[in-house]
């Protein structure tokens, strides 16, 4: 569990973090888009799969698109973007600036190969972004797979399943501004016991210099 | 070697870049998607033979990837295609999906490039997006045009109110709502005195002008859930409903008859005119809508023969 300031400093570092991957999403889709993380929740073991803010936000949604990579080496874990599918089609077609598909279809969830390589491409800039954050962080060096992408639906039982082989979840709550649309969505890393310790003594040690400092 | 020979059969184009972003191998899928030979590419810098690689965010993710390891996908829908081919027709239509990843051998990391064409998959992408926009605007077409056609059907082309057709409608509905809440229904039958003499005078377009406001002003006098309608030349019909006793309509009716005689500035001219107004009540005069309309008419008519710009309850003949 996170207190209040780990969660602030967390909270503050990922904004900072999504920030970059913002200004290159807006570089590469010529619009403006700001990302945002609202909310930051650590959950770990049992607690993740019977906890209502994980349950009922991800996965209450229906369908959804979730893009993912795995990294190694100095932390290990893997770590997800996850759109509903509706709001994964809407994020695409702002993306390729074809708002008036969405405006006529926004009840269409049928996403295209080509709209998962742009969510590919979306998920793959925030990610590396906030696990570049990291590794910079812990001044170490992380080795990143190739992304992938998938759609999932699975039936409540099954949910509780995926999200309990998950040791230490980090939530990030995220929302993504477009010119035209505005598109909410999570971010999800899991890390490994170890991992997480790491992460957690970085931020211990930050909140101490920044005790000292205010003191 | 099997390897050479694999990389040589593979539909993906590689290049392979050293730390200084030259280019160090390459196979012959992406020779084909350049039109280029081999010796035209190695060992020059990937920005120099294809000038995508030479913009800073590109130069930005092939950093990355060297010195943070970071393996980046880039899609064919957003940045289009990295490796040109001579032919400029080729060129318009060509978009490639491209793979960014390090690769380390005797402590020395190079940054290999994967670049799959995607051209054919985006042109049947392209086709079917289209496809799917000339549906929708054929669908709104569709919509449009069936909606013109509910409105000829059902409203007063002139002015805008109900039909007598769609009065009838609204009348059934009406009569079996007051049914359920113990309510009455109210029918006002309305004709205007000397319409006819406007006319004569000022012209049709004047007197068309004329009815336009009438009905502007019967609408503004009643509820929302009422209901006005124009039957034809000068005559309108209006339902009240949720009525608890017959007084409140010649209330009602009265409000319409006085809001009906403040003058008209119809383009410049200005003008007065008086209706005749009868009404009848469900259930008490009858239970059949037609005849409902009909009792109202008869009331209306007593006023018109006898002094005009007047109110009337068929109840009162």
């Amino acid at each position: 569990m996170l207190t209040e300031l780990q969660k602030d400093i967390l909270g503050e570092m990922v904004n900072v973090y999504i920030g970059q991957a913002a200004s290159l999403l807006s570089e590469m889709t010529g619009q403006e888009i700001r990302l945002n993380v609202p909310q930051v929740l650590l959950l770990t073991g049992d607690a993740i799969a019977l906890d209502p803010r994980v349950t009922d936000d991800i996965w209450s949604q229906g369908h959804i698109v979730s893009s993912s990579l795995r990294f190694s080496q100095g932390l290990h874990g893997k770590t997800f973007l996850m759109f509903p599918a509706a709001q994964a089609k809407a994020l695409v077609n702002a993306c390729l600036g074809e708002m008036e598909l969405c405006t006529s279809f926004s009840e269409s969830r049928d996403l295209l190969d080509t709209d998962f390589d742009v969510l590919k491409e979306v998920a793959n800039v925030i990610l590396n972004s906030i696990m570049g954050g990291f590794g910079e962080l812990l001044d170490t060096c992380l080795e990143y797979s190739v992304p992938e992408i998938e759609m999932l639906f699975a039936p409540d039982n099954e949910q509780r399943q995926f999200l309990s082989n998950q040791q230490n979840i980090l939530l990030l709550k995220t929302e993504l501004f477009l010119d035209a649309a505005s598109v909410q969505g999570f971010i999800m890393i899991a890390f490994s016991m170890n991992s997480i310790s790491l992460l957690l003594e970085k931020i211990n040690a930050m909140t101490e210099d920044f005790s000292d400092y205010a003191g | 070697m099997l390897a050479e020979q694999v990389l040589e059969r593979i539909d993906t184009g590689i290049l392979l870049l050293d730390s200084s972003l030259r280019i160090v191998k390459c196979n012959q899928a992406l020779k084909n998607l350049a039109d280029k030979a081999c010796e035209e590419l190695c060992g020059k810098p990937v920005g120099e033979v294809f000038p995508r690689f030479a913009e800073v965010r590109y130069q930005h993710i092939l950093r990355e990837c060297l010195e943070r390891g970071q393996v980046r996908f880039c899609s064919g829908m957003i940045h289009s295609a990295f490796v040109l081919p001579e032919d400029p027709l080729r060129q318009f239509r060509c978009r490639q999906n491209l793979q960014v990843k390090r690769l380390e051998d005797c402590g020395q990391y190079y940054v290999l490039l994967q670049i799959t064409d995607i051209s054919d998959h985006f042109e049947r992408v392209f086709h079917l997006k289209h496809l799917i926009r000339d549906l929708g605007a054929d669908y709104e077409q569709a919509r449009t045009s069936g909606e013109s056609m509910r409105k000829q059907a059902y409203y007063d082309h002139l002015t805008g109110v109900y039909n007598r057709a769609m009065f009838m409608i609204q009348l059934r509905h009406d009569m079996k709502q007051a049914d359920r809440n113990q309510k009455l229904v109210s029918v006002l039958f309305l004709d205007l005195d000397a319409f006819k003499a406007v006319n004569d005078t000022y012209g049709h377009a004047i007197g068309d002008l004329l009815l336009q406001q009438v009905a502007g002003r019967l609408k503004a006098c009643v509820r929302s859930s009422d209901t006005v309608a124009r039957f034809g030349g000068d005559e309108f019909a209006i339902i009240l409903t949720n009525i608890t006793e017959a007084e409140n309509v010649r209330e009602v009716a009265e409000k319409i008859r006085l809001s009906l005689l403040a003058p008209y500035d119809l383009h410049g001219n200005s003008l007065t005119i008086s209706a005749s107004i009868g009404f009848s009540m469900y259930p008490a005069d009858s239970q059949d809508p037609q005849a409902l309309i009909d009792l109202a008419d008869r009331a209306m008519y007593r006023v018109k023969f006898s002094c005009k710009n007047n109110v009337a309850c068929y109840c009162d003949l």
